[in-house]
């Protein structure tokens, strides 16, 4: 870091709440979150009463399938979400106050220094005519006041600490110079800048090819690490989630149907839609056998069955399923959409 | 460096042939219009000999490509030759007439411009609402609206009734700016309807495009605010655009100010092709469009070279 003779303003304001983190504290803490867009036929519910929480320095992933409603969730958190289209109901804390109701310019106190994002696509998330320098000074001088020359300074900091080689010529340049790894790599870069306490990190892996997906999420997995940000990874891959989170969601339909911690949850699912993820996983099941698939597909958004929403793709169903289904807890620590959970002995991916 | 050096000579050397087409294309144009300059020339009720004489005296009565042909030659020697009516060198009148007009299109875009990008940011504020809708439906008129047409109707309320401003007539600008600025302001107004509609239009259309744009996203997801987005990001992503508008513009308004001066009684060349072309004068009708072929490879050689300044990505 630079040998600011003063307190470093970007460090600093992490101090009082770095110590005190408490195993029960939340830093984020999502109740009763549902989503729905508005068009001209009407209304359509992506998400329903989505519930989670993310301690400080925690890493939580969030599985399940393309349309489940995992990325609106963390577009949600932000507040990144078309806000005339969009009509959101529930709490969404961070550290204590309701980001749903919060004023825009206090929103944008808290987008990019106490919250930031990576997103999927790096191709197309930095501004192709500014510099990529120019773009991770601004995420700083936004949130702080500082001179050009240390926001440069700390701007070829954050590039060479997310491994980018020579990031003092290469802060000079523009985002088409940068392979779509390098590009990744930045914006982790300008996601850390202003050390935030949580990066809502969405699919970062899955636009970049195979051999540089598992260099991504290292360094990901790393700088959340020393840096103490608690990283919430929205992401499909499941084998990503068992390797560097320590909680895993999974949602369904619109819905969390199970949260528990990655361990448990490898052992011994509580939902049959996490059982039937993690059976599915390719490296996991034998040889020589055809791969387990779930039958049928994702219910459209303004078809949702009125029971349990994975009932008619679930083995286990019985008719008590036609019934609305809570989360309820099941077991210490985790939580599970299905009445059945202690009547049923679902596969897990290790045992 | 050097690259840029090389494409500009290569692109300076693309414009002879440019300028030889364009001067042949006019000079044959020429032939197929009624009148005869000798017949001119000679005065009323000249005899037939008299009439020949002349033809002779001027190469009139060479075979077309001969004529044309001795005007290129002495035209490569920097010899534009005069004119046959008023016997003043063409490079004279070219220079004395040329600037009136590009101060008048200079203005005019500047007038595009100013009031075409502010409408434009307006109407992408918010896409489709009946601000929107209002400036877009008034930018689909301005672009339908003959120039000269408006010419008379801004004539006929702001000066002749209002008096806010002189019906006809110039100041050069370099005697008094202001009082150039206050004739120039109808015909550069009345120039500029078209383009104050493609810029706002083009504008607009850009912006809600940016603002839709992944990278736009990644900004509000930085916390920089509206404002700055737009500002900063908005409008260096749009200003290519904006630049390509800008330089069709200029070959568009160039082209009307033939009519729109003749409204406006300007002294400028657009009036001064028309006299001569009416009257077969052709000379100046050449020496005319070859300064105009020039301008407008000279704005198409800037647009690219600014390109290469506003977009990165170009080079």
């Amino acid at each position: 870091m630079c040998s600011s003779k003063a307190v470093d303003p970007v460090t600093a304001r992490r101090e009082p709440s770095g110590q005190a983190s408490a195993a029960n504290e939340r830093l984020l803490d999502v109740q009763g979150l549902s989503i729905s867009f508005r068009n001209r036929n009407g209304e359509v519910a992506i998400t329903r009463d989505v519930s989670f929480f993310v301690r400080p320095g925690e890493r939580v992933g969030v599985v399940g399938e393309s349309g489940c409603g995992k990325s609106v969730t963390g577009l949600s958190i932000l507040r990144l979400l078309p806000e005339r289209s969009t009509r959101i109901q529930g709490r969404i804390l961070f550290e204590g106050q309701d980001l749903v109701t919060l004023p825009a310019r206090r929103m944008r106190q808290i987008r990019g220094r106490d919250i930031s994002m990576i997103f999927q696509e790096p191709m197309t998330a930095l501004d192709p005519v500014f510099t990529v320098g120019e773009q991770l000074s601004e995420a700083l001088r936004t949130h702080f006041k500082m001179s050009a020359k240390e926001a440069r300074e700390r701007g070829i900091e954050a590039l060479a600490e997310v491994g980018i080689p020579a990031p003092a010529r290469r802060y000079d340049e523009y985002p088409h110079h940068f392979s779509g790894g390098m590009r990744q790599r930045v914006m982790i870069a300008m996601a850390l800048i202003c050390r935030p306490k949580l990066i809502i990190a969405d699919e970062p892996t899955t636009a970049l090819d195979v051999t540089v997906q598992a260099q991504i999420m290292d360094l990901l997995c790393e700088l959340s690490e020393s840096t103490g940000t608690a990283l919430l990874l929205i992401t499909h891959d499941l084998g990503v989630v068992a390797e560097s989170c320590s909680r895993m969601l999974t949602m369904y339909a619109g819905e969390v149907v199970e949260d528990a911690p990655v361990d448990d949850v490898l052992r011994r699912p509580r939902h049959p839609y996490t059982s039937g993820l993690l059976r599915s996983l390719p490296r996991l099941s034998v040889r020589g056998q055809p791969l387990p698939s779930i039958p049928g597909r994702v219910p459209a958004p303004n078809r949702m069955p009125v029971g349990c929403r994975f009932r008619e793709r679930c083995p286990y169903a019985v008719s008590a399923c036609e019934q609305y289904q809570a989360i309820q807890p099941a077991g210490p620590d985790r939580q599970a959409r299905c009445w059945r959970h202690d009547q049923l002995e679902l596969p897990g991916a290790v045992n | 460096m050097n690259r840029k050096a090389k494409m500009l000579y290569r692109r300076l050397l693309q414009a002879v042939p440019i300028m030889i087409l364009a001067t042949f294309v006019v000079f044959s144009l020429m032939q197929l219009l009624p009148g005869d300059i000798a017949v001119t020339l000679a005065g009323e009720n000249a005899s037939e000999e008299r009439i020949a004489e002349i033809r002779e005296l001027y190469g009139l009565n060479q075979p077309f490509l001969v004529q044309y042909g001795s005007w290129l030659w002495h035209a490569i020697q920097g010899d534009l030759g005069s004119s046959l009516l008023t016997g003043e060198a063409v490079a004279e009148t070219v220079s004395r007439t040329f600037p009136t007009t590009l101060f008048v299109v200079v203005y005019a875009i500047v007038l595009s411009v100013l009031i075409g990008v502010p409408l434009g940011i307006l109407a992408a504020s918010r896409p489709g609402s009946p601000k929107d809708s209002f400036i877009m439906s008034v930018a689909s008129l301005g672009v339908a609206v003959p120039n000269f047409w408006l010419g008379m109707i801004l004539v006929l309320l702001l000066s002749l009734t209002l008096n806010l401003f002189p019906a006809t007539g110039f100041v050069s600008p370099t005697e008094d700016f202001a009082g150039a600025i206050w004739y120039a302001t109808l015909p550069a107004l009345a120039l500029s309807t078209g383009g104050i509609a493609e810029v706002a239009r083009q504008l607009r259309g850009s912006l809600v495009e940016i603002h839709h744009s992944q990278h736009v996203r990644t900004l509000h997801a930085k916390g920089l605010s509206p404002a700055k987005i737009l500002w900063k990001h908005g409008l260096k992503n749009v200003s290519v655009n904006l630049l390509t508008v800008v330089s069709l513009l200029f070959t568009k308004i160039l082209a009307a100010t033939v009519v729109v001066e003749a409204v406006f009684a300007i002294p400028g060349m657009g009036s001064a092709v028309v006299n001569a072309v009416l009257e077969g004068d052709f000379p100046l009708v050449q020496g005319a469009v070859l300064a105009m072929v020039v301008t407008v490879i000279v704005v198409n050689l800037t647009t690219d070279m600014l390109y290469t300044v506003l977009d990165p990505r170009i080079d």
